[in-house]
């Protein structure tokens, strides 16, 4: 995915809000120098979601050399993983560590506070106080809307840095110089389109671009419609009475799909034990087979039984901690990118089985994987033989083997 | 050479499926979606692939043959295929820690 693949690998590549950033970078190395105060705890990075600050923290680890340890709601709340992700840190220092006098190298970084809510995470804000307390780190939390209730502690004992929504000008320049590198002919008025639609927002902007150079079609470029999606998750894991979860859920079921879709991939990307993977897992597999029945019957009345299904697979995955990160679920590109791919594909295939006297399976099994490893390795002669232009050579060099 | 290179896709197949019994989950799924959309691949087209990896390596027993039966047949009852095949994924990777 672009969003990836262009995460900024320093601090002047991050996009926009460059006092935010510049404040950031006073701050880190001021504490690397050991000038962390007692009661500055930290950093807690506050703005809307894609404004560039988990991008911000990772490049400038990697600028200033720190390692992150990146921590989500549930392993805050056992604590298992901090020891055990604390250990495996190399005690050794190699020497220019001593040169620079670092007092801390570990930053532990905590994405979405605002993730950990409820009652039964009270004990979960607590342990990050006492986390934070630590002297050998450095704590940075970001949050996209903090409670000023709820995070009073948090707002109160961090050094926050807000962020803001960037520019539509500052958008279509980052998505001008993504298009440039990805060699995809798109006119500025599409890119000016998807700047505006994505509301500030660089990650929505990189993955509508995404989509839209996919070949994606009107359904899928209106992502806007499943951003509610993440709210409701969020709303349905805080929810504990059965009744209001239902509620939620039907209010929610003008994407019935969106809703258990974006649920398993919540399961699928959560660190969950596999008892319980599997079987929310299973459990989502069957309401999807429900789903698939209401959509070959028509009979939408079943839309009520699923409903209890996924109130399920909600308390479940609640009771196991699961977070939910990605603001758009990744199967929505996965059915863009995949549907044109295999067309590609297949036609590609079809053309290779026709010459060399195979079934288009046999080409993608058997021929496919060659040609793309001779293609990969600089030698087109013989795609050229198959009569593949450059534009296949293209999708072959693109198979990951 | 063609048996040489129809090899590359089982052996793949079977490098995620390790990785997934291995603990990584999570990378394993990423890796096997990966895959599916470099070659345009269908889920059966997984399904048949992930039987032909287990059973090269001899470790296709009956039970997970019936798992591996279920969700075909899942696929074509179901709505989505990513959803069907993260649950496979995650019952194989389940069944073959617990069997050794």
């Amino acid at each position: 995915m672009w969003v990836e693949k262009y995460r900024p690998s320093t601090v002047e590549e991050v996009v926009g809000n460059e006092e935010a950033k510049k404040e950031f970078i006073e701050w880190i190395q001021r504490s690397k120098r050991g000038e962390k105060r007692p009661k500055e705890m930290g950093i807690f990075l506050v703005g809307p979601p894609g404004t560039g600050k988990t991008s911000l923290v990772h490049a400038a680890a990697e600028q200033y050399n720190f390692h992150v340890l990146e921590l989500n709601a549930s392993d805050i709340r056992t604590g298992r993983r901090l020891e055990e992700a604390l250990n495996k840190i190399p005690k050794s220092r190699p020497l220019d560590v001593y040169m620079d006098e670092l007092k801390f190298e570990i930053v532990v970084f905590v994405d979405e506070v605002d993730g950990i809510h409820g009652s039964s995470d009270r004990g979960g804000l607590k342990t990050l106080l006492n986390i934070a307390k630590r002297r050998d780190m450095l704590m940075v939390l970001s949050a996209n809307f903090p409670d000023p209730q709820k995070h009073r502690d948090l707002l109160r004992g961090f050094k926050v840095i807000r962020f803001w929504p960037l520019t539509t000008r500052q958008l279509a320049m980052l998505l001008k110089r993504i298009a440039q590198e990805e060699e995809i002919p798109i006119g500025d008025e599409v890119i000016g389109e998807i700047a505006s639609r994505s509301i500030g927002d660089a990650r929505q902007a990189i993955n509508l671009l995404q989509i839209t150079a996919a070949g994606g079609g009107a359904e899928d470029v209106d992502l806007l419609d499943t951003l509610p999606i993440t709210e409701t998750i969020n709303r349905v894991l805080t929810e504990l009475d059965e009744r209001k979860i239902r509620r939620l859920i039907s209010a929610s079921l003008s994407t019935p799909q969106n809703l258990y879709r974006a649920l398993a991939e919540m399961a699928a990307t959560s660190n969950l034990d596999e008892e319980t993977r599997c079987k929310v897992l299973d459990a989502l597999s069957r309401i999807d087979i429900f789903m698939g029945r209401i959509m070959k019957t028509g009979d939408w009345k079943m839309l009520r039984e699923v409903t209890y299904m996924i109130v399920g697979a909600v308390s479940t995955l609640r009771d196991a901690g699961a977070s939910y990160v990605d603001r758009i679920p990744t199967y929505i590109f996965f059915r863009a990118i995949r549907a044109r791919r295999r067309e590609k594909v297949r036609e590609i295939a079809l053309n290779i089985g026709r010459r060399l006297q195979h079934s288009s399976r046999k080409a993608i099994f058997e021929v496919f994987p060659f040609l793309s490893f001779s293609v990969k390795t600089g030698q087109v002669w013989m795609a050229e033989a198959l009569g593949l232009n450059e534009d296949d050579v293209k999708i072959l060099k693109e198979i990951e083997l | 050479m063609r048996s040489l290179a129809g090899d590359v896709s089982l052996k793949t197949v079977r490098e995620i499926i390790d990785s997934g019994t291995e603990g990584n989950y999570i990378d394993a799924r990423k890796r096997l979606f990966d895959y599916m959309n470099s070659l345009g691949l269908s889920g059966f087209d997984i399904i048949r692939l992930i039987m032909g990896a287990l059973s090269e390596a001899g470790k296709l027993s009956p039970e997970i043959a019936e798992v591996l039966a279920e969700y075909d047949y899942r696929l074509i009852e179901g709505a989505n295929e990513d959803i069907q095949l993260s649950a496979l994924l995650a019952h194989l990777v389940k069944m073959m820690r617990v069997g050794g």
